[in-house]
């Protein structure tokens, strides 16, 4: 079980590592030839694409550099949801489907388990995707490059905030539409044969099969999906809002990361807090419109209370960054 | 009508709280005119960074008033209106952690009303800045004459430059102080161009600024025209009897073994002559360097300073 673990780790980072080193790779070459040709100072006219050509130059370039990571933080978070969805997938047979009664039921009780789960992983991307924008606003040369340049900070915020979050919604949802491109291609629309009752062959030894089933049949896929986005949300806020609070700034800059660690152990709390409410989600969580286990959703105008605390924290953090010195 | 590029009344800046806190700027009042080269000297902790960094609007004032271009850089849309005008060097020179190359094409983007090419590549060629080594394996002179590239390639109406020899050889010196004044003291139109740097090298500053700034624990100490200050502080040792102890020129008395050493800051003829009528004889009268000059009125601060605590406490 562990080393069929490490290998999906492994196939997970392979794509994520091999990227990496292909960048940092073909970065150094480059440096390295430039610095043989000893070039003079020729640069090229920058022509930004003619969408954003209503721009200045200065907001034009800001803008497409962050697109940019943009792009690669999209990438990441599809692949990594994909990944997450369709893991049970190929790894089935390693576990108890021989209990199983119906082969659709199992394949779609994995499935639909692999996005509960996913909520603590993505929590801890989320995070540092968070720590990673706060960070160039608030400490170091680049916080401090562009607060010097002739950019409104508005524009530096919400360039950086919103780039960083639609690439992280905008990719969870395409991983969650590939992780089900991905099922349908392998098993067809699997929970359209799902038996509506327990079947009787379950027997006493299968009580937990019986009420895992029991807890599938009330499960709402699409609640899960769309707990995955508000979550996402929610918790990038929260991020940002105690990133950007004054309550550090009257200290010292060096504390916000020694504050944003105990924020790394976020998805560790919910997983021991979820996994002492005998099952279900802890109605706190169901509040937050953030779904952990199998069972009945949480009702859906729930899923505003988190768009509505991620608006106000985005907010907050907007007006604390007025005040930010860098 | 004398039009100031930098201007601050009462300016306070205050790090920490309670017990802790500090006032790095502590009502400063500082006037730096449109077209000078306006140097601010000061020992360490002086608050010259911080002072800066208020002009720049990457630290907001506790208290007091800080323009420039009677702007406030602190506050959008003012603030987009000033870093347009204005060329800045930070003190530990990082501006962002790129090659020379990159920094450089990256920053010309932001200024494309005013930047200059043409000016870069002299600045390249006469710093001998290598343009394509990586940011890590820059040396600090490498990484100041990077920052010095971008700022004055701006050609902006205020050169803002915090230290900006920090690790520069003497022959990147020299070439820097021209480069300052042959191309970043001409008018772009109509509009007169100012440089406003910091250092405590006395000597460099010596070399180009017209105007000085003298701080100490957050105050100024002495401020105007270089040639203004140079005439009026002179050191004249004295003999003789009955010599005056207070006067408003004097800045320090100095008792040496035969002779009476007086540091005067202002009118320092008319001073002389009262001395004379008085029957005291002028052994030496010498004019003060401006190293001289801000010893001197360090020490006085200091001293003046240990007495205000005394007192209080």
């Amino acid at each position: 079980m562990i080393a069929s673990l490490g290998l999906s780790f492994l196939i997970f980072l392979f794509p994520l590592v091999a990227a990496g080193v292909w960048k940092i790779v073909s970065i150094q070459r480059t440096a390295a030839k430039a610095e043989r040709d000893a070039l003079p100072f020729i640069p090229a006219p920058q022509p930004g694409p003619a969408s954003l050509g209503g721009l200045p130059p200065a907001r034009r370039v800001f803008l497409m550099q962050h697109l940019k990571v943009a792009g690669y933080l999209y990438a990441m978070m599809a692949w990594t949801i994909a990944f997450i969805l369709t893991l049970p997938l190929f790894t089935l047979g390693s576990g108890n489907s021989a209990k199983w009664f119906n082969h659709s039921a199992y394949f779609w009780y994995s499935f639909i388990t692999g996005a509960t789960h996913s909520t603590q992983f993505l929590s801890i991307m989320v995070l540092f995707s968070a720590i990673a924008v706060i960070m160039p606003m608030r400490f170091g040369p680049e916080a401090r490059f562009y607060r010097t340049r002739p950019i409104p900070i508005s524009f530096v915020f919400w360039t950086k905030v919103l780039s960083v979050l639609t690439a992280m919604i905008a990719g969870a949802a395409t991983g969650i539409a590939l992780a089900f491109a991905i099922l349908v291609a392998l098993e067809g629309p699997i929970w359209h044969n799902l038996p509506v009752i327990i079947p009787r062959i379950l027997g006493p030894d299968d009580a937990d099969v019986a009420q895992l089933y029991a807890s599938l049949l009330v499960t709402s896929a699409p609640s899960i999906f769309l707990s995955i986005i508000t979550t996402i949300a929610l918790f990038f806020s929260a991020v940002l809002f105690l990133g950007t609070a004054p309550v550090l700034r009257v200290r010292s800059n060096a504390a916000l990361p020694l504050l944003m660690v105990p924020a790394a152990f976020v998805p560790f709390a919910i997983d021991i807090i979820s996994n002492h409410s005998n099952g279900g989600t802890p109605h706190f969580f169901r509040t937050l419109y953030i779904y952990l286990s199998l069972g009945p959703p949480p009702p859906l105008a729930y899923a505003l209370i988190p768009i509505a605390l991620a608006a106000i924290c985005i907010t907050c953090a907007r007006l604390f960054t007025n005040h930010q010195e860098i | 009508m004398t039009s100031y590029a930098i201007q601050t009344s009462a300016l306070v800046k205050t790090y920490g709280i309670g017990s802790k806190a500090t006032r790095a700027v502590d009502g400063l009042n500082l006037n730096v005119p449109e077209g000078s080269i306006y140097g601010l000297l000061g020992r360490n902790s002086a608050g010259k960074t911080t002072t800066i960094r208020m002009a720049m609007g990457l630290a907001h004032p506790t208290s007091g008033d800080i323009k420039v271009f009677g702007l406030n850089p602190a506050r959008d849309p003012e603030r987009v209106t000033v870093l347009r005008q204005v060329g800045y060097v930070p003190e530990d020179k990082m501006l962002a952690a790129l090659s020379p190359r990159k920094l450089l094409e990256l920053n010309r983007n932001f200024y494309p009303e005013t930047w200059s090419d043409d000016l870069a590549r002299k600045v390249i060629k006469r710093l001998e800045l290598p343009l394509d080594t990586a940011f890590i394996k820059l040396s600090l002179g490498n990484k100041t004459k990077s920052a010095l590239a971008c700022a004055i390639a701006q050609r902006s109406r205020l050169l803002i430059l915090d230290e900006p020899t920090t690790g520069l050889d003497p022959i990147a010196l020299d070439e820097l102080l021209r480069l300052l004044v042959e191309d970043c003291t001409a008018p772009i139109g109509d509009k007169p161009r100012t440089i406003f740097l910091s250092s405590h090298q006395l000597a460099e500053i010596e070399q180009i600024a017209d105007h000085i700034g003298i701080m100490d624990r957050g105050r100024i100490l002495l401020e105007g025209p270089l040639d203004d200050i140079r005439s009026s502080f002179r050191r004249l040792t004295v003999t003789g009897a009955a010599l005056p102890t207070t006067h408003p020129g004097i800045l320090s008395i100095r008792q040496q073994a035969h002779a009476t050493q007086y540091i005067l800051q202002s009118a320092p003829e008319a001073f002389a002559q009262d001395l004379i009528a008085n029957g005291a004889t002028i052994v030496e009268s010498n004019p003060m360097s401006l190293n001289e000059i801000f010893l001197e009125l360090c020490r006085t601060s200091e001293s003046t300073a240990a007495d205000r605590e005394e007192e209080f406490a």
